[in-house]
Order: structure tokens, then C-alpha cells, then sequence
């Protein structure tokens, strides 16, 4: 699974970042995004290439996905 | 750099109801307009707290704080409530008043030419146009 943020319609609420702090990070302008292979803050939410989420992640992934107020998580294609 | 981002046509500013939430869908994304008595603000359709659509709250101000036994009314027009918990938001920015929870409603630039409001998507938004 391959997933990066929607930066327009983040509300920075941070629950991503609080489910997964390994897989997302909330910035200092308040915006979440995703973290590269390295656990770096991608740039614009990671858009579009994404971050590749690995299994271990998914499930907490998947509930961000479920909870986000702002649903801004974006999946793309394998 | 900023990157050029497109405007998008939105309506008149006459048709704009004064201190109301004009919902309308810009590439696909629910926001809501808003005409104030000096600004024009556009605003994203979910709330931070649980992703209320912000769309069907109300446009008003709030309760500043103040000394025991006084009230204060403030920034009339320029706060938008929740229609689920009434959390608050300042509508130039979209942060929550007094912080009362975490994040931010979603805002995005907004300009006005010749009586024409365009609304352009960018993050995170500028707040309002003369």
C-alpha cells in the first residue's frame, strides 16, 4: 500500500500522527504528511508518488484512514 | 516557489449571502464560501474535532474572555461554529478559538475581481480577499 496526505483538506487534527508516528508526521505549519523509507517528513503530504506503508503498518494505517476528521489520507494503486 | 495553482470561478459577490456559508465544490472538494461585511474567506467542509460538516454551521462571533460577572461579545462575523459540539473557528484562519481542540478547519485563498469571487486551492490557505 502506497498512501500520502491530501495537504488541501488536512485539518491537523494529529490523530494520524498519533496512531502511526512512524508512517505520518504532523508539521509545524500544522499540516500531517507522510515519512519517507528513512522517517523523514515528505514534502506536500508526499503527493503524489506517496510513501509505501509496509504490512507491519497497515492495520494502523488503515484505522488513520477510518479516523481522520479530515479524510485526507489518499491510497493509491500498489 | 509557490506553485501556480488555477483559480476557480465561485459566483458573483452579490449572490453571496452576508454572514452565511455558501457551500459550494471546487475540483471535487466540499468548501464554503463566505461573505463578511469587509472579506470574502472560503473555508474547508470538515471539522478538526470529528469531521463535522463545517458547511452547516453558522457564521457569528464569540465569547472573548473577560472579567468575572462581564461578557463579552467579539469578532461578530468572523467565527464559524460546528453545527455537531460548537467547537468555534476564526474563518480567516481556521484556527480554533482559544485552541479548544486540535487542528484547524481548512482554509483557502480567496480573490474578488470586478464583483467576481474566485477561490484558489492552497495549503494551507491565506485567509480572505478585500
Amino acid at each position: 500500500m502506497r498512501i500520502y496526505v491530501d495537504q488541501l483538506d488536512c485539518t491537523g487534527a494529529g490523530q494520524c500522527e498519533q496512531l502511526a508516528p512512524d508512517v505520518f508526521a504532523l508539521l509545524d505549519d500544522g499540516l500531517a504528511t507522510v515519512r519517507d523509507a528513512d522517517g523523514e517528513p515528505m514534502a506536500d503530504g508526499g503527493a503524489p508518488s506517496g510513501a509505501v506503508v509496509d504490512a507491519s503498518r497497515t492495520a494502523r494505517v488503515l484505522d488513520a484512514i477510518d479516523v481522520c476528521p479530515g479524510a485526507c489520507i489518499r491510497r493509491l494503486p500498489d | 516557489m509557490e506553485k501556480a495553482v488555477a483559480e476557480h470561478f465561485v459566483g458573483r459577490v452579490e449572490d453571496l449571502p452576508l454572514n452565511e456559508i455558501h457551500p459550494v465544490v471546487v475540483e471535487g472538494r466540499s468548501i464554503g464560501v463566505i461573505r463578511t461585511v469587509g472579506r470574502v474567506y472560503a473555508i474547508g467542509n470538515r471539522c478538526p474535532h470529528q469531521g463535522a460538516p463545517m458547511c452547516a454551521g453558522r457564521v457569528g462571533g464569540t465569547m472573548a474572555p473577560s472579567e468575572p460577572d462581564e461578557y463579552v461579545y467579539a469578532h461578530d462575523g468572523l467565527i464559524v461554529q460546528c453545527p455537531w459540539h460548537a467547537y468555534e473557528f476564526h474563518i480567516d484562519s481556521g484556527r480554533s478559538v482559544a485552541a479548544a481542540t486540535r487542528g484547524r478547519v481548512a482554509t483557502y485563498r480567496v480573490t474578488v475581481r470586478d464583483g467576481d469571487v474566485f477561490c484558489t486551492l492552497t495549503a494551507p490557505g491565506s485567509g480572505g480577499t478585500p
